[in-house]
C-alpha cells in the first residue's frame, strides 16, 4: 500500500476486515436496516406475486425511452428525498433533545440520542443526498421527460447514453445506501471540509464512500448534460427556432451548459483528494506543501454553478405553470431567455462568496460581492415577468399554481437573505451560522416547491389522469406550514448566534425555537402522508380523473400538450411543424388541435438494451472495491466496464422501424380511447369534453 | 435519436485516427512530464522559475493533446468539438485567473498556502 492505513488490510479482502471491528448494536441503524430491507422485500414479493418481473425488465429496466428514463429518475429522486428527509428528522430531533447540560442522553450519546460522530455522518449524508441524489435526479428526470416532447423530438439524441446516465445515478444511490450498513459514511460535511477529509483525520471508509458516490453520480450528470445539450441543439422539430423554444427548454440548455462546464472541476478536485487519501500525495493536506484552501476554492468553483444548475430548471417549471394557470402568454419571453442565460453566465463568477472570511481581504471580496449581487438583476427580471404574467390574467389556484406561487414567495425571501449574505461584512457575523443554513434551505425549497408543482402539472400528461386536487391542496398547505415552522425559527436562531452542525446546544434560551422547528418537521411528516395518500387515491380514481384531451389543463401552451396523455413511445404520430412561441396555444387559437396527422410515415426508434445495467453492475462493483481498497476486484470491474463499452460499440442491432401502418393502428386506438373517455366524461359530469378527433 | 452510422469504424472521428500522431502525442506528454519532474524534483530553481517552467511544459503538453490526440480543427467533423472547447476558454481563464488573484491576496494577508 502507498499509505499507512489504520486498521487491517489484506490483498484479498482489502479493508473489509474492518467490518469485524464495528459494532452493529445501534437501534437507529437497525431501524434503517429493517426499513430498507423490509421495503425492498415488499417490492420484490409484490413483483413476484403479480408476476411482473418480465414486464419490469422489458418495459422499464432495459428501456432507452426518454419518458420512462425520466420517470425512473424522478422515482429514484423521490426515494432519496425520503431518505434525506429521514436524516433531517434526526438532525432536528437530536438538536431539540440535546439542549443544556441537564439534557439526558441515550444510545451512547451524552445528550440526545446521536453521538457526535453519528450526527456528523447524518448531516453529511443529508446534504450529499438531498443535493446530488434527490433534487438533481428529479430535475434531470423532468428534463428527460418533458424537454424532448417540448421540442418535437422522438427521443433524446443519444438514448443509450441516457440510460447509462440513469444507471450511474442508481449505482451512486446504491453505494450511499450500502454505506448505511456496510462501514460508515463521511463525517466531514457535504462539502468535504479539508483537511478533515484527509486520511489522517478520517481514517475510516466514510470519506471514500462520499468520494465515489459523488464521482459516479457526476458521470451520470455529465453524460446527461452532453445528451440534453445535443438534443436541444440538433433534434428540434421544423420551425422550432431557438427563440421559439419554451422557457423550460431554455433553462434545460442553460442548466446543462453549467453542468458540463462545472462538473469536471469537482471531478478533478475529488480526484486530487483521492490521490491524497490513496497514494499519499499532498494536494490538500495541511502540511507537506499541501494547500487545503485550494480544495475549498475548487469545490466552490463547481459548487456555486451547481446552485444554478438546480435552480434554473425550477425557474423553467414556474415559467410553464404560471402562464397556463393565468391563461395568458408568459410576459416577455425574450427577456426570460436573456435572464436565464445571464444567470448561467454570472454563476461562474461568484463562487468566492462561500468563503468571504477566508482572509483574501476587501479587494477580492468586493469583486465577488458585486458579482453575487448582479445575479439579483436577471432573477428579479424573472420574478417581475411572472408577476406581470399574472396581472390581468384569469388566475386559477389549482394545485400546480399553488406550488408555483409558494415557490415565487420563497424566492423573494431567499433572494433577500441572499443579498444580505452577498455583503462580506454581514458574512463576518453570520458565516457558519444557521442563518446561512436557513438561507440555502430557503433556496432549495424554491426548487422543491417548483418540483412538486411540476409533478402535479405534468402528471396527467405522463399518466393520463389528474392527481387528486383536494389531497394535493392539503399536501401543499402542510408542506408550506412545515417550511415556515422549520425555517423562520432557524433564521432567528442564526441571528441569535447559533452555529451550524451542532450535536449539542449549550444555550437553553434557544430551546423554544428548536421545539418550533420540531413542530415544523412534524408538519413535513404529515405532508409526506398526504402526498402518498394523494397518489394512492388518484390511482384508485384514475378512471374518474382521466384526461379526455391532449391538453389536460385546457389552457396549456407548449408542444408537449400536442400529443396524447400519456404520449406514445414515439411521442408524435408525425413530426410537428412549429409556427409560433407557445405552439399549442397558437394551434388552439387557430382551431388546429386535431391530433390526427394528414398521413402516417415510418418511424425510426432505438431498441431496448441491457448494456447500461451491465455497465452499472461493473461500475457498482468498482465503486465498492475502491472504497474498501480491494484492488484486484476494482481492476476486474474496470476491465468489465471497458469490455462492455467495446461490446456496445460493435453492436449493430440497436434500432428498428415502426411501419406507418402500425403507427396508424396505434394512433387510431389512442384516438378512439380518448373519444370514449370524453363521452364517458360527458355522461359523468353533464359537461361537454373536447374529443381528441375534434377539429 | 441521432445516428446514421452503425459501424463505429466508419465514424468520421475514428476515420481521422492516426497511430503516428497518437504515439507522437504520447511521447510529447511523457517528455514534457519527464522534464517537469526533473525541474521540480530537486527544488533547484526559484519558485517563480519552477512555476514558469512547469506552466510552459503544461501548455506544450496540452496543445500536443489537443492537436495530435483529439485532432481539433475546423473540419466539418471536428468543428463542434473545437467550438465547444473555445467556449470554455473564458471560463477557464476566469476560474484560474480569479483563483490566482485571490490566492495572491490571501498569501499577502495570511499564512495559508504560504
Amino acid at each position: 500500500m502507498f499509505v499507512d492505513l489504520q486498521g487491517p488490510w489484506n490483498w484479498f479482502w482489502g479493508r473489509l476486515p474492518l467490518l469485524l471491528q464495528l459494532h452493529y448494536n445501534n437501534p437507529v441503524i437497525g431501524f434503517a436496516f429493517v426499513l430498507a430491507v423490509g421495503g425492498g422485500l415488499v417490492v420484490v414479493a409484490a413483483l413476484t406475486y403479480f408476476k411482473l418481473w418480465g414486464w419490469l425488465w422489458r418495459e422499464w429496466l432495459t428501456t432507452v425511452d426518454h419518458k420512462k428514463i425520466g420517470v425512473m429518475y424522478i422515482i429514484v429522486g423521490l426515494v432519496m428525498l425520503f431518505r434525506g428527509f429521514f436524516d433531517a428528522l434526526m438532525i432536528r430531533t437530536q438538536q431539540a433533545a440535546a439542549v443544556g447540560p441537564d439534557s439526558p442522553g441515550i444510545l451512547g450519546a451524552t445528550h440526545g440520542y446521536l453521538t457526535p460522530y453519528h450526527m456528523d455522518q447524518v448531516f453529511t449524508a443529508h446534504g450529499t443526498i438531498m443535493i446530488l441524489l434527490a433534487v438533481t435526479p428529479m430535475l434531470v428526470g423532468f428534463m428527460n421527460l418533458i424537454m424532448p416532447i417540448q421540442i418535437g423530438a422522438r427521443d433524446m439524441a443519444y438514448p443509450f447514453l441516457n440510460a447509462v446516465g440513469l444507471w450511474m445515478t442508481i449505482v451512486a444511490v446504491g453505494l450511499v445506501m450500502a454505506s448505511l450498513f456496510i462501514g460508515d459514511f463521511s463525517h466531514a460535511g457535504w462539502v468535504g471540509l479539508t483537511p478533515l477529509t484527509q486520511l489522517a483525520h478520517s481514517p475510516s471508509v466514510g470519506v471514500d464512500y462520499w468520494i465515489w458516490v459523488i464521482q459516479i453520480s457526476s458521470i451520470g450528470t455529465t453524460v446527461g448534460a452532453v445528451n440534453l445539450i445535443a438534443t436541444i441543439l440538433k433534434m428540434r422539430a421544423p420551425g422550432m427556432t431557438l427563440m421559439r423554444m419554451p422557457i423550460f427548454t431554455w433553462t434545460t440548455l442553460g442548466t446543462n451548459i453549467i453542468g458540463l462546464t462545472s462538473f469536471p472541476v469537482l471531478t478533478i478536485a475529488l480526484l486530487l483528494l483521492t490521490l491524497d487519501r490513496y497514494v499519499g500525495t499532498h494536494f490538500f493536506t495541511a502540511d507537506g506543501g499541501g494547500n487545503f484552501m485550494m480544495y475549498t476554492n475548487l469545490f466552490w468553483i463547481w459548487g456555486h454553478p451547481e446552485v444554478y444548475f438546480v435552480v434554473l430548471p425550477a425557474f423553467g417549471f414556474l415559467s410553464e405553470i404560471v402562464p397556463t394557470f393565468s391563461e395568458k402568454p408568459l410576459f416577455n419571453h425574450n427577456a426570460m431567455i436573456v435572464a436565464t442565460m445571464a444567470i448561467a453566465g454570472v454563476s461562474w463568477a461568484v463562487w468566492l462568496h462561500h468563503f468571504f472570511i477566508m482572509g483574501q481581504g476587501p479587494v477580492v471580496n468586493t469583486f465577488f460581492s458585486i458579482a453575487t449581487m448582479l445575479v439579483g438583476i436577471p432573477t428579479g427580471v424573472k420574478v417581475f415577468n411572472w408577476a406581470f404574467t399574472m396581472i390581468k390574467g384569469r388566475v386559477r389556484l389549482e394545485t400546480p399554481m399553488l406550488w408555483a406561487l409558494g415557490s415565487i414567495l420563497l424566492l423573494i425571501g431567499g433572494g433577500a437573505t441572499g443579498m444580505m449574505l452577498a455583503i462580506p461584512a454581514i458574512n463576518y457575523v453570520s458565516h457558519n451560522s444557521v442563518f446561512v443554513v436557513a438561507h440555502f434551505h430557503n433556496m432549495f425549497l424554491i426548487i422543491a416547491f417548483a418540483l412538486f408543482g411540476a409533478v402535479s402539472f405534468w402528471w396527467p400528461k405522463v399518466f393520463g389522469f389528474h392527481l387528486d386536487e383536494k389531497l394535493g391542496k392539503i399536501f401543499f398547505w402542510l408542506f408550506w406550514s412545515g417550511s415556515v415552522f422549520v425555517f423562520v425559527p432557524m433564521y432567528a436562531l442564526g441571528f441569535l448566534g447559533m452555529t451550524r452542525r451542532l450535536d449539542y446546544i449549550a444555550h437553553p434560551g434557544w430551546w423554544p425555537l428548536l421545539l418550533l422547528e420540531v413542530f415544523g418537521i412534524g408538519l413535513y411528516v404529515a405532508s409526506i402522508f398526504a402526498f402518498l395518500l394523494q397518489i394512492v387515491v388518484s390511482i384508485r380514481d384514475r378512471k374518474k380523473n382521466a384526461v379526455v384531451t391532449s391538453d389536460a389543463w385546457q389552457t396549456s401552451r407548449n408542444l408537449e400538450w400536442a400529443t396524447h396523455c400519456p404520449p406514445p413511445f414515439y411521442n408524435f404520430a408525425a413530426t410537428p411543424v412549429v409556427h409560433s412561441i407557445d405552439e399549442w396555444a397558437w394551434r388552439r387559437e387557430h382551431g388546429l388541435t386535431s391530433l390526427k396527422p394528414d398521413h402516417y410515415a415510418d418511424i425510426h426508434m432505438p431498441k431496448n438494451t441491457m448494456v447500461p445495467i451491465v455497465l452499472a453492475f461493473f461500475t457498482g462493483v468498482f465503486g465498492f472495491a475502491a472504497v474498501w481498497r480491494v484492488w484486484w476486484l476494482a481492476g476486474f470491474a474496470l476491465l468489465g466496464v471497458i469490455g462492455t463499452l467495446i461490446f456496445r460499440m460493435f453492436q449493430k442491432d440497436i434500432d428498428y422501424i415502426v411501419p406507418a401502418s402500425e403507427v396508424e393502428r396505434i394512433e387510431t386506438a389512442y384516438l378512439e380511447k380518448m373519444d370514449d373517455r370524453a363521452h364517458a366524461s360527458i355522461h359523468q359530469t353533464g359537461e361537454h369534453g373536447s374529443p381528441a378527433t375534434q377539429h | 435519436m441521432a445516428h446514421d452510422e452503425h459501424n463505429p469504424l466508419t465514424h468520421p472521428e475514428v476515420r481521422s485516427a492516426s497511430s503516428a500522431m497518437y504515439i507522437a502525442a504520447f511521447v510529447l506528454g511523457i517528455v514534457a512530464m519527464g522534464i517537469a519532474c526533473l525541474v521540480t524534483v530537486g527544488f533547484d530553481l526559484s519558485q517563480s522559475d519552477t512555476l514558469t517552467w512547469i506552466t510552459v511544459l503544461a501548455v506544450i503538453a496540452g496543445l500536443g493533446q489537443l492537436f495530435l490526440l483529439f485532432k481539433l480543427d475546423l473540419s466539418k467533423t471536428m468543428i463542434w468539438h473545437t467550438v465547444s472547447l473555445v467556449l470554455t476558454v473564458p471560463l477557464f481563464f476566469m476560474a484560474v485567473g480569479l483563483t490566482i488573484w485571490m490566492f495572491h491576496y490571501l498569501a499577502l494577508r495570511t499564512m495559508v498556502g504560504g
